[in-house]
């Protein structure tokens, strides 16, 4: 029972509550972030927004999307932030990669890459799956061909009952 | 997936339903040497011929028909045979006992056995007996009605006592003594007595009170003493006629002799000569203790003299008890008209204070003990079948010496075999009071209750009642009322309709025969579950406990086969004559066994086990070849498989639905993909960083 409620407390409002790991994981995170760019962390803060979106987004289990967009967000933010950490925390260089559209359009876009994989990648996983599944069928319809010969049709009496219970 | 499920059908080709034993082939080419039935028809022994086409009625019986014989070894000798029927017991003790025994005022039989008799198409047992010179009494009293007292003892009694001692010497008895099995001439010879049961084919006059109110097929055996008593009432006959008594009928008769004596009866308004004074009073007394045996006769003949007092009327109680609206004195007479009135009596028997009556009026406490016990024994009995069994019991006690008597029925306990066999020929209604007689155990009843109803070979009769009781119950091949039928009639053939017409009375010949006729019943696909022949064979070779194969427990299907318990019923008979091959019958119990292999369920033992079927029925051996399917290896191996077999393939037949379902599919393509998409995005990062980061510091 105490277990239960161990595990009804991880999840608030159908989303996986997050763990202390992680909470400290994100508070070293932005502190070191705050530490290293220090104006440019409203920067690094807005050019991650896909990324915090998918994250209050993404419910599931696993938060595949909320993953796969922050790496994706961040590493089209790389070479933004190691600019600014190069050249230290000068607002004239802050404009100028805030100033810059092309700029967003790659942060955005690369956080974009990472949204269209979490499409793209579960119809190749499905083929993939799919492709899998169908040799294990052959090998067991094989096995069954292969009991049956051995045995006779009376070893699927139980078989067919369960299918039939299934139905 | 169905492209997949076409692959899968073509790919594992499935194991051969049919496989070629070879059986049929090597059944089709058997032949055996022996000829069921016998080989020769009309012969027996090479020696005897019987001439079907020329019957003689004058010697036929209820039993048998007679023909005309040739004794091959001695043509001159006069002989007939007798051809039995095959449906009931012929008195075998008798015949083994008096074959080839020669004594001049007896016909010799002079040889009996299975004969195939041509114009029957069937082997059934032929007597060949010499036949008897003279004529016969019952001729001569039609000529010459009385014959004086001298004669009668000349042509009459000293002959029969002579043959009656010849077959005392053998220990048996001749049961057939009336004038129309009395042949006279210059050495008066007594007629056969083997063929029908004793007392079935003379007047019942010929017959004492004890047998008398028995059925006719009810009278058992007969002993010295009634076998006396029949000379007796033949000496009466002879000397005065039995028109007057034969008038009476039956039931008044017994009355008769029970109320006033049997004495009494005959000699009413007659005077006895001085000689046959003392005959008559020995002979014509109802109480077989009484009776005059062999030597008393023997003594007489040879001019003894015994002053013999007569009976005196047998009036037993002080005081009588009324039953149907009649005085009865004597507890024999109650007893007969508890039989003849059944119903009255089931109806009254409680209120009748029988037991006070013989305490009170009879002054025989110990009856009126034993009353009261089988009474109590039945106690408040709410069946039918439990009240007529109390009134058995009841008339048991009030007459001892008389036979057991239920509603229908009336006989001596030795006689409940031939009366069975008789049942069971007609499918009598009797059969189930005859079989209440084997199962409440009434031989030992009926036999506790008098010392006259102990001697005379009764202790086996009784020994063999109570042996077969148990197998009544049991409804397993070898045993129930098969078996009793013919535990109770040894010499009875197997009334099996595969084998009745070759008349079989052995379990060898019963082997042999099978197996000579093993090609037509392998080719007509019969069936080994015959219960005649198993129990033939069980009561022959002596099979006291169920046959039961514990090696096929674990096949429930085989476990309980009934073929299969034949079969090993037989097998049991073949080990008694060890060297016995039996190739035919091997093969038909082979054809019979492949197609129980097919119970078993691994196709690849199946197989195995059929392919080995020809050569295990070519040693002819039964055994052998029943190891082909009881073997508790296979059956083990095959059931544990089996079980393994069919959760292997729900496993299997789950997780092919499992790997089917779309939502599972679904699930984890979703999941695959979002931790390819994961690994991408984490990857393209680690790139990324290491790029930016080696750019950084200059790297």
């Amino acid at each position: 029972m105490a277990k239960k409620d161990k595990k009804e407390k991880k999840t608030i409002g159908g989303r996986p509550a997050m763990r202390f790991k992680h909470k400290f994981m994100l508070v070293t995170l932005n502190l070191l972030m705050m530490g290293l760019l220090r104006t440019g962390y409203v920067f690094f803060i807005i050019g991650m927004l896909p990324a915090i979106v998918a994250y209050y987004m993404d419910i599931s289990k696993h938060r595949y999307t909320f993953k796969s967009v922050f790496a994706a967000n961040l590493s089209g933010m790389m070479p933004y932030i190691t600019k600014i950490i190069a050249h230290g925390p000068s607002s004239s260089g802050l404009q100028e990669i805030m100033g810059n559209s092309l700029n967003w359009c790659i942060i955005y876009g690369s956080a974009i890459l990472g949204w269209l994989l979490i499409k793209i990648c579960p119809m190749i996983a499905e083929m993939m799956v799919n492709g899998i599944h169908q040799t294990q069928i052959m090998r067991y319809q094989w096995l069954q061909k292969k009991l049956e010969g051995e045995w006779g049709q009376e070893v699927t009496q139980f078989s067919q009952h369960s299918h039939l219970d299934g139905h | 997936m169905a492209l997949a499920s076409q692959m899968t059908d073509a790919d594992i080709p499935l194991i051969e339903e049919h496989v070629e034993t070879g059986l049929e082939s090597l059944l089709d080419s058997y032949r055996s040497t022996y000829v069921p039935g016998g080989e020769k028809q009309d012969d027996l022994m090479g020696r005897f011929t019987l001439y079907p086409g020329r019957p003689l009625p004058e010697f036929d019986n209820s039993y048998a028909k007679a023909y005309e014989a040739r004794d091959d070894f001695n043509a001159q000798r006069a002989i007939y045979a007798l051809v039995c029927d095959n449906s009931m017991p012929v008195r075998s003790q008798a015949i083994n006992d008096m074959a080839t025994v020669v004594q001049q005022n007896l016909v010799t039989l002079l040889g009996s056995g299975t004969v195939n008799c041509s114009h029957l198409h069937e082997a059934r047992h032929v007597m060949f007996l010499e036949r008897p010179r003279g004529v016969r009494l019952s001729e001569i009293m039609q000529k010459q009605p009385r014959l004086h007292e001298h004669k009668v003892i000349d042509y009459v009694l000293a002959p029969a006592l002579k043959a009656l001692q010849a077959m005392r010497e053998k220990k048996t008895s001749h049961g057939h003594i009336h004038p129309n099995n009395l042949f006279i001439s210059d050495t008066p010879q007594l007629g056969e007595c083997y063929s029908a049961p004793c007392g079935t084919q003379a007047h019942y006059l010929y017959e004492p009170l004890e047998r008398l109110m028995a059925d006719p097929l009810g009278r058992g055996e007969a002993n010295e003493k009634s076998d006396i008593y029949a000379l007796g009432i033949l000496a009466f006959e002879l000397m005065y006629g039995l028109d007057k008594v034969k008038a009476i009928p039956r039931e008044t008769f017994i009355e008769r002799i029970i109320d006033q004596g049997t004495y009494h009866v005959f000699a009413t308004n007659r005077e006895f000569s001085d000689t046959f004074q003392d005959f008559f009073r020995g002979i014509l007394n109802e109480n077989p203790s009484e009776r005059w045996g062999l030597e008393q006769l023997a003594q007489w003949i040879g001019g003894k003299r015994f002053n013999m007092i007569a009976p005196s009327a047998p009036k037993e109680a002080s005081r009588p008890l009324v039953f149907v609206g009649q005085d009865f004195f004597s507890r024999r007479m109650l007893a007969y008209s508890f039989h003849t009135h059944w119903r009255e009596a089931l109806k009254d028997i409680k209120n009748l204070k029988v037991d006070r009556w013989c305490e009170m009026s009879l002054h025989r406490p110990e009856l009126g003990e034993k009353l009261d016990r089988s009474m109590r024994f039945a106690g408040h009995a709410s069946t039918d079948a439990q009240l007529n069994d109390m009134l058995t019991r009841v008339i048991t006690i009030l007459d001892p010496t008389g036979p057991l008597r239920s509603h229908a029925l009336s006989m001596r306990p030795d006689a409940i075999g031939p009366v069975l066999a008789d049942v069971m020929r007609h499918n009598g209604q009797e059969l189930t009071q005859l079989l209440s007689f084997i199962e409440n155990d009434f031989g030992s009843f009926w036999s506790e209750q008098a010392d006259a109803n102990k001697g005379d070979g009764m202790s086996m009769v009784i020994w063999r009642l109570q042996r077969v009781k148990p197998y009544l119950k049991s409804k397993a091949m070898g045993f129930g009322l098969e078996r009793i039928y013919y535990d109770l009639n040894p010499s009875l053939c197997c009334q099996s309709p595969t084998l009745k017409q070759y008349h079989i009375t052995s379990a060898l010949d019963a082997l042999k025969a099978l197996d000579a006729l093993a090609p037509q019943l392998g080719a007509a696909d019969t069936s080994f579950a015959d219960r005649h022949i198993a129990a033939f064979v069980a009561s022959k070779i002596d099979v006291a406990k169920e046959i039961r194969i514990h090696d096929l427990e674990s096949v429930p299907t085989l476990a309980g086969n009934p073929e299969l318990i034949v079969m090993k019923l037989l097998a049991k008979a073949q080990q008694k004559t060890p060297r016995l091959q039996l190739v035919g019958l091997c093969t038909w119990a082979g054809m019979r066994i492949e197609k129980m292999i097919d119970e078993i369920h691994n196709r690849i033992i199946r197989k195995r086990l059929k392919l080995q079927l020809k050569k295990l029925a070519q040693t002819g051996n039964l055994y052998e070849v029943l190891t082909a399917i009881v073997n508790t290896d296979v059956s083990s191996r095959d059931h544990d498989g089996f079980a393994k077999a069919i959760a292997l393939h729900q496993i299997n037949h789950d997780r092919i639905d499992r790997l089917n379902n779309e939502e599972l599919l679904d699930y984890k393509s979703k999941r695959a993909g979002g931790k390819m998409a994961m690994i991408i995005s984490y990857a393209a990062l680690t790139i990324t960083s290491y790029i930016t980061l080696t750019n950084m510091f200059g790297i």
